[in-house]
C-alpha cells in the first residue's frame, strides 16, 4: 500500500474508532453536573492561583504546579502489543534514543522516546526563570560546531525544540544567537560575552519585569508583562491598577 | 448544567464528541477535552447573541480548549497503556493499529494543523468555515492543510523507514 492509500486508510480507521462507545447526552450531563459541582467545592482552592504583588516587589512565592522535563521515557511494544515505559537519564535525545533502541532491541520490540514530564510545585516566581531555557557552556578547547552541539543538546534536555544557534569568536568577544521553540512559543536569545567571560556561553533566565516606564499607562505596562508571560510560554491574566499589580500566571497541571 | 446549553448541544453532541478525540491521543483525553469546552460554553452562554450560530461557536470553544491544553504539553503525555492495540480482538485489530498509527502521525503536528486535517478530513468542514473557526485566512488553512499532509505524509515513509531498518536488524 503507497503512503497516501494508508494515509487515508488510517484516517478512515481513526473515524471509526473515535465513534466508540462515545458518551450519550445524558452521559455528558451527568458527568458535567458532577464537574459543576466539584468546581462549586474547589472554588476557594482555585482562588490561590491568584497573586497579588506591589509593584517592584518581585517576590511571587506561591507555590503553583508545572511540567518540568526529568530524563526521558522509552515506550516498548512487543510484537504481541504488550506496552512497557522505561525512564532514564540521556544527554540529548539522540543519546535517548540510541539507549531506547538498544533496550528495545533485546526485547525484539518497537521504542518510542518522548522526554519524561513530570508535575512539580513551584514559587511563580521559580517557575518563570524555569519557563525560560538556561544554557551554560564552557567554550575553551572547543570548536564552534562543539559549542554549538553543547548548546542543542541542553535546550533538548530542558523541552526545547532547538532552531538556529550561531556563534561568533574574536578579539575576546563571543556572541551567540540562539532560537528556541516549545509549545507553540518562540524565544530568541542574543548573548554577548567580553573580557574574562567570552570563555564561557551563559544564558540565564530573567525574572518578569514590571517596572512602569515613564508616561507609561495601565493597559502598556499589563501588555509589558503579558507579554513576558507569553514569552515564558505561559497563560496569565495581569490586572494593573495604579500602583497595584496583579498576576495571575499559570504554567499547566491541575489547579491545587 | 443549563437546560438551554442541552437543547442547544444536542443536535451536534455526537459530532463534537468525535472531533474532540480525534484531536487528542485517546478517546477518553477527548472525552476530558469534551466535557472541558462543554463547561466553558456553558459559563459563557450568556455571550452568544444568536442561538443559531451555536454550532460554529461551540466548535470554536473546543479548538480554544485544544489549543490551551497543547500548551500544557498535552501532546508530550506518553499514549496511555489501555489505548494500545488490543489484538484479542481480531476483527478490529487492524483498524485499531491503522487509527493508533494515525493518532501518532498527528501527534507531530502543530495543533492548527492537526485540526485542519481533522476539520477537513474527517468532519466535513469547508475551508472557509475552517477559516472562521481558526480566525485565519482562505490561503493561511490552505497552506496549512498542504503542510500537515505533507509532514504526515514525511512521517508515514520514516516509519516505514525505521520499521524496515529494525526488521533487517532483526533478520539480518
Amino acid at each position: 500500500m503507497n503512503t497516501d492509500a494508508m494515509i487515508t486508510s488510517d484516517l478512515r480507521a481513526l473515524a471509526d474508532a473515535t465513534a466508540r462507545k462515545a458518551p450519550s447526552l445524558a452521559d455528558t450531563e451527568r458527568r458535567l453536573e458532577e464537574a459543576l459541582a466539584k468546581s462549586r467545592g474547589g472554588a476557594r482552592r482555585g482562588r490561590v492561583l491568584t497573586v497579588a504583588v506591589a509593584l517592584g516587589a518581585g517576590a511571587l512565592v506561591l507555590p503553583l504546579p508545572i511540567w518540568r522535563s526529568n530524563g526521558w521515557d522509552a515506550t516498548l511494544t512487543s510484537a504481541n502489543g504488550a506496552v512497557a515505559t522505561v525512564h532514564f537519564s540521556a544527554p540529548d535525545e539522540a543519546a535517548a534514543r540510541r539507549h531506547a533502541l538498544a533496550i528495545a532491541r533485546g526485547m525484539g520490540a518497537e521504542a518510542t522516546v518522548t522526554p519524561h514530564r513530570e508535575l512539580a510545585w513551584r514559587s511563580v516566581y521559580a517557575m518563570a526563570r524555569d519557563s525560560l531555557f538556561r544554557v551554560d557552556v564552557d567554550t575553551r578547547g572547543k570548536s564552534d560546531a562543539d559549542v554549538e552541539a553543547e548548546i542543542r543538546a541542553q535546550l533538548e534536555q530542558q523541552g526545547w525544540n532547538a532552531g538556529s544557534v550561531t556563534i561568533r569568536r574574536g578579539d575576546g568577544v563571543t556572541v551567540v544567537e540562539v532560537g528556541a521553540d516549545r509549545d507553540g512559543h518562540h524565544i530568541q536569545v542574543f548573548e554577548k560575552s567580553t573580557g574574562p567571560d567570552a570563555d564561557r556561553v551563559q544564558i540565564a533566565p530573567e525574572p518578569l519585569d514590571t517596572t512602569r516606564e515613564p508616561g507609561m499607562t495601565d493597559e502598556q505596562l499589563r501588555q509589558k508583562i503579558l507579554a513576558q508571560l507569553r514569552a515564558r510560554g505561559m497563560d496569565g491574566d495581569v490586572i494593573v491598577e495604579g500602583d497595584r499589580v496583579q498576576i495571575r500566571a499559570e504554567k499547566s497541571g491541575e489547579k491545587p | 448544567m443549563s437546560q438551554r446549553s442541552l437543547q442547544l448541544l444536542a443536535p451536534f453532541h455526537d459530532a463534537a464528541i468525535r472531533t474532540a478525540r480525534r484531536l487528542c491521543r485517546s478517546n477518553a483525553d477527548g472525552d476530558d477535552l469534551f466535557q472541558e469546552a462543554v463547561l466553558r460554553a456553558n459559563d459563557r452562554l450568556s455571550e452568544l447573541r444568536d442561538p443559531s450560530s451555536f454550532r460554529s461557536w461551540f466548535f470554536a470553544i473546543l479548538l480554544t480548549m485544544h489549543r490551551r491544553r497543547h500548551r500544557r504539553d498535552f501532546w508530550r503525555r506518553m499514549l496511555p497503556i489501555e489505548s494500545a492495540p488490543d489484538r484479542s480482538a481480531p476483527p478490529e485489530a487492524d483498524a485499531l493499529d491503522g487509527a493508533q498509527r494515525m493518532a501518532r502521525a498527528l501527534a507531530v503536528l502543530s495543533p492548527e494543523e492537526r485540526e485542519a486535517i481533522v476539520l477537513f478530513e474527517l468532519e466535513g468542514f469547508t475551508l472557509d468555515e475552517i477559516a472562521a473557526l481558526q480566525r485565519s485566512s482562505l490561503p493561511a488553512v490552505k497552506s496549512r492543510l498542504s503542510r500537515a499532509r505533507a509532514r504526515l505524509r514525511h512521517h508515514y515513509e520514516k516509519d516505514a523507514a525505521d520499521l524496515g531498518r529494525l526488521a533487517m536488524e532483526k533478520n539480518p
